[in-house]
């Protein structure tokens, strides 16, 4: 099955305030495959959010793509002008970014933004029907007495029920593709499932593919699919997620998931990466992650490290110690190819 | 999800190597040549004036107040690089010394307006209520009246000297920091560690000077540089009328007016002093932007 | 945990927060119960975790007990004193006794101060000695929060957020407190940086024997840390019970619903039990402030409002079905079933 999106050696730098010039995401690779949720993981400053902007070339004036294709559907949405771009985004490419309230706007009524959205990308002109349509996706998103809602401004509405709208107005046109920038992070924890739900419900129906950036594990496990795993702007490990949750091999992924608390370990210290994350204007010559590592060697300090693949490239580490730190099935089968 | 690996599908470790790291020259950014240029400029006129201003014998070929009815309205010429004026005196030395006076009463005026004003809008802002309701009030007062009769007033009422005249100055100009400082204050209130400082039972009086103030300099220093700009043009504009510094003490408000006459023959006499004081009031907005970028960033960073 | 030897540090009972709130111009002022009576028990050298979303009055009551505001009504006793019946000046000793530490790293500390003045702060303010005296005090703190000497001369800026967190804890223990309320102390920091400052805390409060009161939204990390927990909803308690206890067999379905979002098998995401949205506290529910929202409610939800009642005697439930409602179903794994990897263990000392 072909990927929907593929994201090949993504390199975006961004200029700091002071003039320098940092690698943000640096030779980021991704492929979404149709219908599936990708969780985009790391933590602040891994650039998670910078590959989600660059993927939709909404980078800020401060930041350029300068290297890398974005292959969607057979165009490489790196070469395309804006206006392009713009055809595409919100129509085939829908985006959910983190504050609702910063992408509604607040001087019009809802049921006006989401008729945009159809007079925009499909020139639907007669009022009635942008009504009609408007209230349709608003059930889809399961907001109550859709109807008497549309002429609502975003102010009168809560958090949770903003977010349902931003949804709403991007999954209008069932796109192939949404991509989510930590969209659940300023709601309540209750409210959060409901629109996860919500949103793992419209991509069954539609059979949308996801990129979903958080850095909230609990969340990503529940809710996605396949997961990558970013440090210092580099993609470290990749993979189905219960694979990569369950038996992680890279030692930042390993890190992550005994640092976070668990209900189930509760009463276990919890086992912290030393350090913190070093600034990405400093660029080491190998991993990045081996100033922290407490499985590092020499040659991780002295080059960066090849990718290990297996099962079909869709699991990757990039590690120097992956071959002793394999999961068992695959060591085994390593094993057996060796011998026979 | 698949779980284990299924053997069908090959799980063979395939291995290739990272992709190496870009090493691009990044995008030259455009603006900044002009920035640079522009603080340049603007720091050069700046350093000038006041090198003048500090050391006029240094740079003033003459001496401003002598008089010499044989070189009454020369032309500039090498002799009098700014021409002379009706009464023969070199205009360039009494251009220098008074840049003395124009800096100097602006200055302190700026600072004094700036110091109380900023202290008044402090208080105002953390303290709020009464205080906060007196403070406003006293500055929508000298906000509703135009400077300029303001200080007409005042002059009239406690006469002419220098230190009158920065005290007037001073009291046509302090609303605007107080405003400011207020608004500060207020939200600097809010933040966690003035939280943590009440909480510690730091006095009021202690929260004021060590929290809230430090936190207020950076934007009180581009205050009160954009601030000094305004101040040269009041006093210039008090002495073309006739109320700042007296004759013979040379300022350039005094030299302009005493031009207007002149203006179709000896057009120097009011065009240099003219130039010299939008240089100055020039440089000093520019260094005020600039200082602004500089010092917004570093305040957001810290933040 | 030393239960033996426990005794109450902190009592409190019945403690309330009214806000009256006057909705624009001309409206008239109504009262918005942001705490409607809570009444729990701290034991000296224990966390209590309290457990809750916006409009819980976890902050509220943070801040009562930081000594921020008083309350409206209710009694705080503290080490055997009521806080209620002191006045004023006597109230503010007891600041001394009770150290915040608050959640945003990045307004926490001034940003014009060095981190050396900013922890002796208190310090200074209470005349704690001379220079040289602080000046070994401020160095035995950062040590105790694993920070280098040589931070004292930087600035806040100069530092990252868990960093920052950590000059916050600093000063906190500046007067050797006996209690510290945290609130949030994690939340805005990154998940490999959370576990290093939740170390710390639980090392420190073995080291000092300090009581800690936590707030927080997330479960996993009150479970982690606390002895005792309360969940909080609306200003109540829903259910209040040690930590095992609520881990394992939570018996109210608000404890459950955050439970399901911590919890990668509970499955939640498809139907999510919990419906709606937080009620304004202004206008709370009529009965049990969960029923519009608890896939379990029945007409008695409505119109009876649920006690707090001990299920068993250390576990107290709001609900009326409490019996009959199962905890979720997922027992605790074995540790076989977790991370499994070899490597060795010689982590190194915090850097900066």
């Amino acid at each position: 099955m072909k990927p929907i999106l593929e994201a090949r050696h993504l390199t975006t730098m961004l200029r700091g305030r002071h003039g320098g010039v940092v690698t943000a995401v640096d030779n980021v690779s991704l492929s979404v495959m149709p219908g599936r949720a990708l969780a985009l993981v790391g933590e602040s400053g891994s650039g998670k959010s910078i590959t989600c902007l660059s993927l939709l070339g909404l980078l800020p004036s401060s930041g350029k793509l300068v290297a890398g294709e974005v292959l969607f559907k057979g165009r490489d949405l790196a070469k395309l002008p804006q206006r392009e771009l713009e055809k595409i985004r919100g129509r085939e490419i829908g985006m959910i970014l983190q504050d609702a309230m910063t992408s509604l706007n607040p001087l019009l009524t809802i049921g006006d933004q989401i008729g945009e959205v159809f007079r925009y990308h499909q020139r639907v002109r007669d009022r009635a029907e942008l009504r009609r349509r408007a209230v349709e996706v608003l059930e889809k998103v399961k907001i109550p007495a859709a109807a008497e809602r549309l002429d609502s401004y975003p102010f009168q509405f809560s958090g949770g029920m903003r977010q349902r709208v931003s949804i709403a107005i991007n999954v209008a046109l069932s796109p192939d593709l949404l991509i989510c920038d930590e969209p659940t992070t300023a709601l309540d924890v209750t409210v959060q499932l409901q629109i996860l739900g919500l949103l793992s419900e419209l991509q069954r129906e539609q059979n949308m593919a996801i990129v979903f950036v958080t850095h909230d594990l609990h969340l990503a496990a529940q809710f996605c699919d396949d997961v990558a795993i970013m440090y210092g702007g580099r993609v470290v490990e990749a993979g189905p997620i219960r694979e990569v949750f369950e038996r992680p091999v890279h030692p930042y992924t390993v890190g992550l998931l005994e640092a976070l608390p668990k209900l189930e370990t509760y009463d276990r210290r919890l086992l912290a990466i030393p350090g913190q994350q070093p600034g990405l204007a400093e660029v080491p010559r190998g991993c990045r992650f081996a100033a922290r590592c407490a499985s590092a060697v020499a040659q991780c300090h002295e080059s960066y490290p090849d990718w290990f693949e297996w099962n079909g490239g869709q699991r990757r580490v990039a590690c120097w110690l992956t071959p002793q730190r394999l999961p068992e099935p695959v060591a085994e089968m390593q094993q057996e190819l060796a011998n026979g | 999800m698949p779980e284990a690996v299924p053997v069908a599908t090959m799980p063979v470790l395939s291995r290739r190597p990272a992709e190496p790291r870009l090493e691009l020259a990044p995008p030259k950014a455009r603006g900044r040549v002009l920035m640079w240029i522009q603080l340049g400029v603007a720091a050069t006129v700046a350093v000038l004036l006041v090198a003048a201003a500090l050391f006029p014998s240094v740079f003033a070929p003459y001496d401003p107040n002598a008089i010499s009815l044989a070189e009454t309205l020369k032309a500039p010429s090498a002799a009098h690089w700014f021409g002379t004026d009706q009464l023969g005196r070199d205009l360039l030395t009494r251009v220098i010394y008074g840049s003395r006076v124009s800096l100097f009463v602006a200055f302190c005026a700026v600072l004094l307006a700036g110091a109380g004003g900023g202290l008044f809008g402090v208080a105002a802002g953390y303290l709020g209520g009464m205080v906060d309701s007196i403070v406003m009030r006293l500055a929508d007062i000298q906000l509703a009246l135009p400077a300029v009769i303001l200080a007409l007033v005042l002059v009239g009422a406690i006469g002419f000297s220098m230190f009158n005249l920065i005290v007037v100055l001073s009291l046509a100009n302090w609303a605007r920091f107080a405003r400011v400082t207020r608004s500060e204050a207020l939200s600097l209130r809010q933040r966690d560690f003035v939280l943590l400082a009440r909480l510690a039972h730091a006095s009021r009086l202690r929260i004021i000077f060590a929290h809230i103030v430090p936190n207020v300099t950076n934007t009180f220093i581009v205050l009160a540089t954009l601030d000094i700009g305004i101040i040269i043009i009041l006093e210039a504009t008090l002495s073309f009328l006739g109320l700042g510094v007296q004759p013979p003490m040379a300022s350039w408000g005094g030299m302009i007016a005493d031009g207007r006459g002149y203006l179709e023959t000896a057009w120097w006499i009011c065009g240099f002093p003219g130039m010299v004081l939008m240089l100055a009031v020039l440089s000093a907005n520019l260094l005020g932007d600039a200082l602004r970028d500089r010092l917004s960033p570093t305040l957001s960073r810290a933040w | 945990m030393a239960e033996s030897a426990a005794r109450t540090f902190m009592r409190i009972r019945d403690l309330r927060k009214t806000y009256e709130v006057r909705r624009g111009l001309f409206g008239r002022a109504r009262p918005l119960h942001a705490v409607a009576g809570v009444s729990f028990d701290v034991q000296a050298g224990t966390t209590f975790g309290l457990v809750g979303e916006s409009g819980s009055g976890k902050t509220t009551i943070a801040k009562m007990l930081m000594l921020a505001e008083g309350p409206t009504s209710g009694s705080i006793v503290i080490d055997g004193q009521d806080l209620t019946a002191l006045d004023r000046k006597q109230r503010g000793q007891f600041h001394r006794e009770l150290q915040p530490v608050l959640q945003d790293p990045y307004s926490s500390l001034d940003p014009r101060m060095r981190i050396g003045r900013i922890i002796d702060e208190p310090l200074r303010i209470h005349g704690f000695g001379s220079r040289a005296a602080m000046d070994a005090r401020i160095r035995e703190l950062l040590e105790l929060v694993g920070l280098p000497p040589d931070a004292a001369r930087r600035f806040p800026h100069e530092l990252s957020g868990g960093q920052r967190q950590r000059v916050s804890i600093a000063r906190a223990l500046g007067l050797s407190p006996k209690c510290m309320i945290l609130d949030e102390p994690v939340s805005a920091l990154d998940v490999s940086i959370q576990a290093q400052i939740l170390n710390l805390l639980k090392d420190l409060q073995g080291a000092l024997d300090l009581t800690y009161l936590l707030i927080s939204h997330d479960l996993a990390v009150v479970a982690y840390m606390s002895q005792r927990i309360g969940v909080l909803y609306l200003g109540e308690f829903m259910e209040i019970a040690d930590a095992r206890e609520v881990v394992t067999n939570a018996r109210h379905p608000y404890t459950q619903a955050l439970i399901a979002s911590v919890d990668a098998r509970s499955g939640a995401i498809d139907g999510s039990a919990v419906s709606g949205e937080i009620p304004s506290p202004m206008n709370p529910p009529s009965g049990c402030t969960f029923h519009p929202r608890c896939p379990y409610a029945q007409a008695r939800c409505r119109t009876e409002k649920p006690a707090l009642r001990p299920l068993a005697p250390a576990h107290l439930v709001a609900c009326h079905f409490a019996e009959s409602i199962s905890a979720p179903q997922y027992p605790l794994p074995t540790p076989a079933a977790c991370m499994p990897i070899r490597r060795s263990h010689a982590l190194p000392k915090e850097m900066t």
